[in-house]
Parts: C-alpha cells; sequence; structure tokens
C-alpha cells in the first residue's frame, strides 16, 4: 500500500532499561501529629476486660502517608511495625521465666504483658515471608558465621523493627547502597529528673543520639535469601562494623534490630496501655528493651518511635533510590528515498487537485516533497495502536532516506 | 519528544498507546500485534508554501511549526497520511468526489439530509457514489489507485447497508472497509454503498440533536471516506431530523 509500509521482524527489538527514581521522606509525616494526620492507624486488635478494666485496642500496624490520609491526593509512603522473636529472652521473661502453654499450645502470658503473641506473630510473619520459616531468626549481619556480639550487639535479632515501603516508591525494589536513614537512639526527659521520675521521656522531652543507619558495603558484598530476594546489611553509617539492621531490595522491607538501633537499657517512663488497670492505663517505668517493648501495645511502641526517633521537622529522615524496570520494544521505520515523498493532507492540493509544493511552470523540474510529523504504528487491520509525534517537521524528499526509531515503552 | 540526529538520518521517539491499542493489550488474546507503520503530517499548512515559495515556505514550516503531543485517540491521531508514489514528478492528485447521492443528497450544499419520521425509505436511505477523478490529466498513478476505502460513521443513527463494521471505535463511530469496482464509462476507481438510518430512540436523538431556530431540531454528524492506498479524503456533513 502507498500509504502503510510492513515492519520487518528484524526491525523490531526488544530492549530492557532501568531507570532509578530518589526517594525521600519528610519527618514531620511519620512523626505525624494529631493535627496533620499522616500516620493512620488500624486498631483491628481489641482485647477483653480484666476485672474492671475497660480494655484495650491497637492497631497490629501504622500506615505513614505523605499528607493528610483524608484527602484522595494522600500517597501511602510505608508501614511500620515490630515484634519480638518467640524464642528470645525478652519473650520468654515476659511469660514469667517459664514457657506456658494451654492444651493447644497457645502461649499464655501474665495480664502485666500486652500483645505478646501479636508481636511474636507479626515476627514469625516477616520471618516466613523473608527467611522462609516462620520459626526462623533474622540475623545482623545476615550471614552470621558465629555470633560473636556481647550485650547487646548480639547478631541475632530478638525486637525486631519492620518498614515494608510501599510499591508506589519501591517499584521494582531498592537499588542497593542508597538507602539512608536518620534515627534518634535516646529519648531523654525533658529536664534534670531522677527516681521517682515525675516527666514523661515517652511521650514528650528531647530527642538525641542522632544517627545515621545506611546499606553503605552491600553493593560490595551482595548477598540474596533463598526466599527474601536480595538482601543487605544496615549499619551504623560512624561506624560501620555495627551491623543494626536488615534490607530486603526486592520485598522493600527494612528489619532493625531496636537493641542496637535504640538505648536499650535507657529508662523509659510514661502512661502506657494496661489490660488488667481499672483506668485502662498505667504509669510505667522501666527499660525500653524488655519492659516497654513487653508492657505497651503495639500502637504505643510504634507511637514512641514514630513521634520522637525520626525528628519531626520538615527535614528528610529517609532516603533511597528504586528500580523501575522499563521495557522497551524499538520499530525502526525506515522510508527509503523513494517512499513517503507525497502527502494526503488538503492543504497539499488546491481544488483542482494540483500540489501546490509544485511552482506554476516548473512541473519537470521540481519534485514533490513533505513534512513528517507523525509515525502511526498498526496492526495488520489498519487499526492505530500507538503513535509518535516528532519535536518539529522532517522533510521528506527523494533524495533521502529517513530511519524513525520509535521506541514503546511498557 | 523526540530529537534528531542530523549524522545519521536516524529520529528516536517516543510512542504512545492509542485507546485501541490499550484495549488490544488488555484482551491478552494476540490482537496486539504492530505490523506496520504510517506517517502523517496532520500539523503542516502547505499554503505557506504557495504564499513564501519553496525555500522561504520549507523553512518557515520546519522552524515555526509547533507540533502537538500524541493524541491517544486512534481514530483522530493521524488523520493525513504521507503517500508513496513512485513516480517523482507526479504534479497532480485525482480528487475523491461525490458522483450520486441519492434524493437525500443535495449536491449545492454537500449535505445529506435523513429523516427518520418519514415513512418514504428514500429520506432514510442513500444509496452513495464516491468516484477518484484526475482533474487535470488523463490517469489516475498506479500508486493512488485504491482497491478499497475506510468508510467512518457515527453508529448510533447510521450504517452501511448489507455490511458489518470492521473497526469500532469509542467514540460511538465506526468503520467499514468497502471495496472500490471500476466506472464502466471513464474506467476511474469509484466506491458504491448504500448508507442508511439506525434504529434509534428519541431520547438517544434528543441528546445528540441541535436547535435549529424554527426549523426543527437535527443531528448533525459526518461521512469520512479515506482511500487505503491513496490516502484522499472526504467528509459528507449528515443532518438526521426526527420529525414530519
Amino acid at each position: 500500500m502507498a500509504t502503510f509500509k510492513t515492519i520487518s521482524d528484524g526491525n523490531i527489538q526488544t530492549t530492557r532499561n532501568v531507570l532509578n527514581q530518589l526517594v525521600d521522606f519528610v519527618a514531620e509525616d511519620v512523626s505525624g501529629s494529631d493535627t496533620n494526620n499522616t500516620r493512620k492507624k488500624f486498631q483491628v486488635f481489641v482485647t477483653g476486660g480484666f476485672g474492671s478494666s475497660p480494655g484495650v485496642t491497637s492497631s497490629l500496624f501504622q500506615t505513614v502517608f505523605d499528607q493528610n490520609y483524608a484527602l484522595q491526593t494522600s500517597n501511602e509512603l510505608f508501614d511500620l511495625t515490630m515484634g519480638i522473636f518467640d524464642g528470645s529472652e525478652t519473650a520468654i521473661t515476659a511469660s514469667g521465666g517459664t514457657t506456658i502453654t494451654d492444651s493447644r499450645g497457645k502461649k499464655l502470658y501474665p495480664s502485666s504483658t500486652l500483645m505478646m503473641r501479636e508481636k511474636t506473630g507479626i515476627y514469625s510473619q516477616f520471618a516466613q515471608l523473608l527467611l522462609g520459616n516462620s520459626a526462623a531468626q533474622f540475623t545482623a549481619p545476615f550471614s552470621m558465621a558465629t555470633d560473636s556480639g556481647t550485650g547487646a550487639f548480639h547478631n541475632e535479632i530478638n525486637e525486631a523493627l519492620f518498614m515494608p515501603f510501599k510499591r508506589l516508591f519501591t517499584r521494582d525494589g531498592i537499588k542497593r547502597e542508597t538507602f539512608a536513614m536518620r534515627f534518634y537512639q535516646s529519648a531523654s526527659r525533658s529536664a534534670a529528673d531522677d527516681y521517682p521520675y515525675t516527666t514523661t521521656n515517652l511521650w514528650s522531652g528531647i530527642s538525641s543520639g542522632s544517627v545515621i543507619f545506611t546499606d553503605v558495603g552491600s553493593g560490595a558484598s551482595i548477598e540474596t535469601s533463598p526466599n527474601g530476594g536480595g538482601v543487605g546489611n544496615i549499619v551504623n553509617s560512624s561506624n560501620t562494623t555495627e551491623t543494626v539492621g536488615l534490607m530486603f531490595y526486592d520485598y522493600g522491607v527494612a528489619v532493625f534490630d531496636m537493641k542496637k538501633i535504640l538505648n536499650g537499657n535507657q529508662t523509659m517512663s510514661g502512661s502506657i496501655h494496661a489490660a488488667d488497670s481499672p483506668t485502662g492505663t498505667t504509669m510505667m517505668t522501666g527499660s525500653f528493651i524488655p519492659d516497654f517493648v513487653v508492657s505497651a501495645s503495639i500502637d504505643q511502641v510504634l507511637d514512641h518511635i514514630a513521634s520522637r526517633r525520626f525528628g519531626s521537622g520538615s527535614e528528610t529522615f529517609c532516603t533511597f533510590q528504586n528500580n523501575t524496570l522499563i521495557n522497551s520494544t524499538l520499530y525502526f521505520c525506515r522510508a527509503t528515498a523513494d517512499e513517503f515523498n507525497f502527502s494526503s493532507n488538503p492543504t497539499y492540493t488546491d481544488t483542482t487537485g494540483r500540489l501546490v509544493v509544485i511552482d506554476s511552470g516548473q512541473e519537470s523540474l521540481q519534485k514533490g516533497f513533505c513534512f513528517i510529523t507523525t509515525v502511526g504504528l498498526f496492526n495488520a487491520n489498519e487499526e492505530l495502536l500507538a503513535m509518535a509525534k516528532l519535536s518539529r517537521p522532517v522533510m521528506k524528499n527523494d533524495e533521502k532516506d529517513l530511519t524513525f526509531r520509535v521506541r514503546l515503552d511498557f | 519528544m523526540g530529537f534528531l540526529d542530523h549524522s545519521t538520518n536516524n529520529i528516536i521517539v517516543d510512542a504512545v498507546l492509542t485507546d485501541t491499542g490499550r484495549q488490544l493489550l488488555a484482551a491478552n488474546d494476540g490482537s496486539f500485534r504492530i505490523s506496520q507503520f504510517a506517517l502523517g503530517d496532520d500539523e503542516i499548512d502547505y499554503g505557506i508554501i504557495k504564499k513564501f515559495g519553496r525555500n522561504v515556505g520549507q523553512e518557515k514550516i520546519e522552524k515555526n511549526t509547533p507540533i502537538m503531543e500524541a493524541l491517544t485517540r486512534s481514530n483522530l491521531g493521524l488523520k493525513y497520511k504521507i503517500v508513496s508514489v513512485s513516480n517523482s514528478y507526479l504534479t497532480y492528485f485525482p480528487v475523491l468526489e461525490v458522483t450520486s447521492g441519492g434524493s437525500a443528497y443535495t449536491e449545492s450544499s454537500g449535505v445529506l439530509n435523513f429523516n427518520n419520521a418519514s415513512s418514504d425509505e428514500a429520506d432514510k436511505n442513500s444509496s452513495m457514489t464516491f468516484t477518484v477523478t484526475p482533474k487535470e490529466s488523463t490517469s489516475i498513478d498506479d500508486d493512488l489507485l485504491d482497491e478499497e476505502f475506510f468508510i467512518e460513521v457515527n453508529n448510533i443513527f447510521l450504517k452501511i447497508r448489507n455490511d458489518s463494521p470492521d473497526i469500532v471505535n469509542i467514540d460511538n463511530t465506526v468503520v467499514y472497509r468497502v471495496g472500490t469496482t471500476t466506472d464502466s464509462s471513464t474506467g476511474n476507481p469509484q466506491v458504491i454503498f448504500t448508507l442508511g438510518l439506525k434504529g434509534f430512540s428519541t431520547n438517544q436523538f434528543n441528546t445528540y440533536s441541535i436547535s435549529a431556530g424554527t426549523s426543527a431540531s437535527y443531528v448533525k454528524t459526518f461521512i469520512k471516506l479515506t482511500g487505503a492506498t491513496s490516502g484522499l479524503t472526504k467528509i459528507v456533513e449528515a443532518r438526521i431530523t426526527n420529525s414530519n
């Protein structure tokens, strides 16, 4: 046909490219004060009342948005949740030093603890997803030859903070060696305050001990989890031998060892939920680990971390680059010298059909030409499936051959 | 948008899928298969060449013609195709004309008038003949001889009798592919078909009709013919009334 030209198989090529987008999250989004509503709770956990206690409600995870989540334009950034390893000292201590189970194997915990089965359940869920075994334990570094750690710096992660980033931002995965997150390791009281503490550092006070956690070095030693895809170690930027967590790049999930990223021994005080209190709350004073993570609800642990540990200003607290895979098909549309030199544009001819681009009296000397602005890609049924526009008109005559390399991205 | 690599004559452009492309891709039945291409020049006004001459005119078109972004409507995206003709010294294109339109066709205004309320079938159907005529030469270049035409009509109000649409667009238009015959007296290609009203409701008529003052309101629509080979186009207006 004179208006269509077949594209041979040799003129169709497929390619794949990776696009990296820089993502950064603002601290005030995660701190999520009551007025800006950027951190959403899903309070699906409800206890029964113990005695005259009204019971406790809590989320299993919270979601951070980039603006008020009531607005339709808001985007989900990441989820935040925590878990405790079922076989950890923290879990055993919480159960009174001896693991007690009911007749069906369900673990029982004293009423002074809260949501212990949910906390261990969340840990197991992530272990099953990322490690392939719900009973497995995360370790940082991921590949641990021997646990040479001491004190708080054992390699096994017993109390984990999970940050699954949303697919909108991770796209086809997080790029190695691009992750960085600022974190405050300490949450002090607002004034000198010795025991018995009268002020709270759970919900107010001074955040200090700012450190940067990063996955620097993960590109030099690429590790893979058989069930969790690519994985790298997250380290303290000021001391890269100190591994504080793991980044699962394909899943877009960061796992932090709370014992390492926080001053776990720091005494925390403040009002927390309590299932066995007539008011539903109680004042606690004790270390962050194990006392606070065992006694408080998941919502309250997350509230404290989100509101006090990431900062609250308009500055970036977390950043990474994602990978977006772009599959392209290249169509080489070749117009040889003797093809596509005339136009069916109505302005190309006058009312008698004469070509306006040929000067009168020059018919035997001048040849027709046209300008190309559009490339249309059709199927065999002459249906227009895709189209491309040039940035400016390109002249075509019988002294020119042109090749339009049309890229269609998927 | 694309950019030009003058050293290789290789021009890189990013394409977008049209509505039809996305529809066929979603169908997942192998119908999305790009097998041919066409070039277009919808934005170009060749009258500039006539006004400014070939040299200045070419430069003005190249430098002063902004190009629109790609349109995703498949039936509007590429209206005027570039044509391949082996005769480099071609100076005339043939012209597509209505040579017969039945009693519903008014030649002076070039408008088809249908009346859905009429009991006379001639007011509801029109046997039309379009002929490709060389105006200033005796023959049509072989490369411009059409074997079939694409006829686009409104799918709510009109249809081609004894035929079924080949392409259904999302904007209530359909395309019929109709083969050409040869005019016995002139030997020129012609396309003959009977255009008729479809059954439609009063509500549909009221939705699409426009007021015509003291005259009866009517639906204004168009029949567009495009030569598959020559790219020649002809648009005929149709007015449909629904009262006696």
